[in-house]
């Protein structure tokens, strides 16, 4: 009877200390989520193109606005690293009924110095445009794509 | 038994080297609004860029914000090729901006041989190039916009910088 209850106990902690360590890291995601990327703005979708950004590079303080007829995006991006980060953004404008107008837009490259703050503006080229997505990512190039798994073939030209 | 194997072997390596030079072809579909560069030239993709980020600045400016629905006549003048290639699409670079201008519906764009217009915008390319040992080079494009009246008074000016470089090959 005496070991019954001390199984029953045991297998009861053990449980409760499971349960306790998946709330802790579900809530940590949550939170990580929370800091890196600023959802709030409901005029606008921000990504981080690569897991390896969530955490250390933060998307916030964005702002939509008029210019004239036109509507106009600006938000900042902060490295939260002391690392150096070579990265490439790019606005997407869509519609009131979701569908991407101002298709023209195009990547552009930038540096983000260790603790550095950048910001990025973009007008909607079309009256239709009221909502933005905007994307940050490493930049995908065919050719440091090629060198890399040249130097993972090859590692003995370093 | 060891002939045949010795006449299908050398058969077999044939075959396999064809094989792996018929899949590799080496030739890849890009995304088009991707940036790559082989050279410190710009690419089609470049110009589109340019157009993006000048006409940005220009469509948030204070005397374009000011025109609201009037739609004023613009003409796009030619664009002046000032860097050191003359091999660079400069009617590519002229339609990009054309483009994106048009799209906004701000402006009515007349042609340049129109008589009656309110705005004229000259555009300028340039570059300045430094080489260094090893085949390293940079580049620096900029791409600049100007907004005249009609009695010459320079109202705009918006530009835009691409650096380019390329780094030393280490093997």
């Amino acid at each position: 009877m005496t070991s019954k209850i001390a199984t029953v106990l045991l297998a009861a902690y053990l449980a409760s200390q499971l349960t306790a360590c998946s709330t802790t890291k579900g809530a940590n995601v949550k939170y990580k989520e929370q800091q890196t990327i600023d959802d709030t703005h409901p005029r606008a979708t921000l990504i981080l193109g690569s897991t390896e950004l969530v955490d250390n590079v933060l998307i916030t303080n964005v702002r939509l606005g008029e210019v004239g007829a036109l509507s106009r995006a600006g938000v900042d991006v902060q490295n939260l690293t002391d690392e150096r980060y070579t990265l490439e953004y790019k606005f997407v404008w869509r519609d009131k009924q979701g569908f991407a107008v101002d298709s023209g837009n195009m990547w552009h490259r930038f540096v983000l110095s260790p603790r550095k703050i950048k910001s990025f503006q973009s007008v909607g080229k079309t009256q239709d445009a009221y909502s933005v997505q905007f994307t940050v990512r490493f930049p995908d190039d065919l050719f440091i794509e090629t060198d890399k798994q040249d130097q993972k073939a090859k590692p003995f030209f370093d | 038994m060891k002939k045949l194997l010795l006449l299908t072997l050398p058969l077999i390596l044939i075959g396999c080297a064809g094989n792996q030079l018929g899949s590799q072809s080496r030739v890849a579909i890009l995304d088009s609004s991707s940036r790559e560069h082989l050279t410190t030239e710009l690419t089609m993709a470049d110009y589109t860029a340019f157009a993006e980020k000048v006409t940005n600045k220009m469509l948030r400016s204070r005397l374009v914000q000011s025109w609201g629905r009037k739609r004023p006549k613009l003409v796009v003048g030619k664009l002046a090729n000032n860097t050191n290639n003359d091999s660079i699409r400069m009617q590519d670079i002229y339609d990009r901006i054309t483009e994106t201008i048009l799209n906004s519906g701000l402006v009515r764009l007349m042609d340049q041989s129109a008589t009656s217009f309110d705005y004229v915008v000259r555009t300028e390319l340039s570059e300045t190039r430094q080489f260094g040992a090893g085949g390293a080079e940079l580049a620096y494009y900029k791409l600049e916009f100007k907004l005249f009246k009609l009695d010459g008074e320079m109202v705009g000016q918006w530009s835009d910088v691409l650096p380019l470089g390329k780094a030393v090959r280490k093997y």
